[in-house]
Parts: structure tokens; C-alpha cells; sequence
């Protein structure tokens, strides 16, 4: 599994290139963001971003799943922790069911354009 | 493919670049949004920035056929301790401060994708990559309609689908830093090249039939 999705907070004024509008992720890592002009934002990456990614708390990361696997395939508990991480961000999104639809319904909450098929992330 | 804009940045030590011409659609204006501080200038025939403070921002003269076009500089950090933040842009307008902008960010040793709306900046992308002092590096960013995309030495590294800026602008360069002669980030080989403009010259058009039947971009067909 190499590419996978984190919802993230906006940092910056957007008023130059130095004060962007950028996911809060620390330098030194590869990303791709899907939407950036609202106070969250879905971002893609690869490896071996991952580790950095999934141990800052601010994200929240969304499962290590293919497109086209189900969420019911995840344990009850781990679901009932990603709703409450999401809906910390304001995401209220049931987390079963298909996982391409579920990315769809999260990118949605921040971009009624948005679709996962689009989204990219690069390896180093 | 038909290159709109093409410049070496040969000339005199310490040209300002709005003072210099380059080979083809290279006559450049200083925009409008900017335009306070000291011009950036030719150096040992490569373009660098003479302001530490401010940002500049110039396109260049060469117009775009279409929407849809690569700019490729090559980049070559010059030994120091410097910081640099210069770049490049693609749709860039000649009247507000909007497109699509691909800096280099030394301090932290990353190629940054931002979009530009209105002065409102929002990084789309970001790959790292600690670059070799004195060494080439050549930057393409691929502007088009359904992706913007940088290539370092042919290798993609950034992808955004974003695609608000849609109007053709121009190529230009945003020039920030503590560049010297001895120091920061010095450009060269400035070209913008339409895409799959010219390629179609002569071809009969069922040629493309199976493009646009496909549904995949006419560009990615014929490039």
C-alpha cells in the first residue's frame, strides 16, 4: 500500500509564496494536497512518509485500504476511532462500506468537485 | 511544438533583466503586483536574484498559443550559505498576481508547486530534493488543464489536478533570496514550449481519431 490520504489543517495567510496556504506538515516530506483553499485539507502521500504522517496527531490518517476494499473489513473498534477522529475535524462520515466511496464522501466535505481517482502522489 | 519564449540570459554582467532580451519572445516586464526593490540580473550569463528583501516577479514577452504548455529553466545552485527562494511560472496574468508558480525552496531543500489567485498563494505539492552545489538541474513545469506537474531531469515529481487558474498568462520568473555571484540560485536556459501545438502541422486529421475516441487528453497523445 503506498499511497494514502490525511486529512490535515490550513496554515499560513496565503498572502506570498513564503505565508502560503499549506497543509500544517512539517518540512522534508513528499505530498500532494487535493484542495487547499478551505480550512482543511486532503492530502496524499507515499512512502516513507507515512511513519512521519501517522505519528502527528494533528492528522488524522485515513486507512491503509485500497480504493476498491470495504471498510467492513476493519475491525469495529479501529472504524468507531477513525468517525471520532473525523468528526473531530467536523467530518461526519460513516466509516463502512466501500472504501473509494468513503475518500469521495470525506474529499466532498472539503471540495463538492473532489474525486479520489484524481488525486496523486509521487515516490521519491 | 512551438517555443514561445526562449532565453539564455547571455549578456553583460549585471544586466537587469527588464533591460534584457533574450532569443525568442524573451523581452521582459516587471509585473505589476511587484516591482519594488532591485532589478534581478545577469550573471556569468544565467539570471539570479540582487534583492534580499523583496520579491520580483517578471514574465516574459512570448505569448501562448493555448492553455496548455511546459516552462523549463534549468537551476544551478551556487556554493554559499545563502537562502533562495526563486522560481518560475506558468499562466502567469500580466495584471494581477495570479498563476501557477514552482519555487525551489533552499532552506528546507524543496520543490514547491503553489497556486497564485489573486495574491492569495497555496502550495499544492511539495517534493523534496537536496540539490548539488554547482550543478544543473533541469525544472519543467507542465501546465495543463487536467494537471500541473513538475519534471526534475525528466523525472515527475509533483502532480496537482488543481486547475483554477485557467487563463493562458504567460511564462515568467519570481525571483527572491540572497543570491551573489558566489551564492544562491542562478537560472539559465528559460523556455516555454506549447503543447501538442505545433506537432499536428501536416497530419492528416483522422490521425487523431483514436484520441479523441479514447477519451484520453489530445496532447498526451501526440507529444
Amino acid at each position: 500500500m503506498s499511497k494514502r490520504w490525511y486529512v490535515c489543517p490550513v496554515e499560513g495567510d496565503g498572502k506570498s509564496a513564503e505565508t502560503c496556504f499549506r497543509p500544517r506538515l512539517s518540512a522534508g516530506l513528499n505530498w500532494s494536497a487535493v484542495l487547499t483553499d478551505r480550512a482543511l485539507v486532503l492530502v496524499s502521500a507515499s512512502e516513507p512518509q507515512h511513519a512521519t504522517l501517522r505519528s502527528n496527531t494533528a492528522l488524522c490518517a485515513l486507512p491503509a485500504l485500497q480504493l476498491s476494499d470495504s471498510l467492513d473489513s476493519l475491525p469495529l473498534a479501529e472504524r468507531t476511532a477513525l468517525q471520532a477522529k473525523l468528526a473531530t475535524f467536523g467530518i461526519a462520515v460513516q466509516a463502512r462500506g466501500n472504501f473509494g466511496t468513503f475518500i469521495r464522501m470525506v474529499g466532498k466535505v472539503m471540495d463538492s468537485n473532489f474525486n479520489e481517482i484524481r488525486t496523486d502522489a509521487k515516490e521519491p | 511544438m512551438a517555443t514561445f519564449v526562449d532565453d539564455t540570459f547571455t549578456d553583460t554582467d549585471g544586466t537587469a533583466l527588464d533591460a534584457h532580451t533574450g532569443e525568442t519572445g524573451a523581452a521582459w516586464t516587471q509585473h505589476p503586483s511587484y516591482g519594488v526593490g532591485t532589478d534581478s540580473v545577469i550573471n556569468s550569463n544565467r539570471l539570479r536574484d540582487a534583492d534580499s528583501s523583496n520579491a520580483l516577479v517578471y514574465y516574459a514577452s512570448g505569448v501562448p498559443a493555448g492553455v496548455e504548455y511546459d516552462v523549463q529553466v534549468t537551476l544551478r545552485r551556487v556554493a554559499g550559505g545563502g537562502q533562495d527562494f526563486s522560481g518560475f511560472f506558468g499562466r502567469l496574468s500580466t495584471t494581477v498576481d495570479s498563476g501557477y508558480f514552482l519555487q525551489y525552496r533552499v532552506d528546507v531543500t524543496e520543490w514547491r508547486l503553489f497556486k497564485a489567485d489573486g495574491g492569495a498563494y497555496t502550495q499544492l505539492g511539495s517534493y523534496v530534493q537536496g540539490l548539488t552545489n554547482d550543478t544543473d538541474y533541469v525544472a519543467r513545469l507542465e501546465v495543463k488543464d487536467a494537471t500541473k506537474k513538475l519534471f526534475v531531469d525528466g523525472v515527475e515529481r509533483i502532480s496537482s489536478t488543481n486547475n483554477d487558474i485557467t487563463a493562458a498568462g504567460r511564462a515568467g520568473m519570481r525571483l527572491i533570496g540572497s543570491a551573489t555571484a558566489s551564492d544562491g540560485s542562478h537560472w539559465d536556459n528559460f523556455s516555454a514550449t506549447d503543447i501538442g501545438v505545433t506537432t499536428t502541422r501536416g497530419m492528416p486529421f483522422g490521425h487523431h481519431g483514436t484520441a479523441f475516441g479514447g477519451g484520453r487528453p489530445l496532447a498526451g497523445n501526440i507529444r
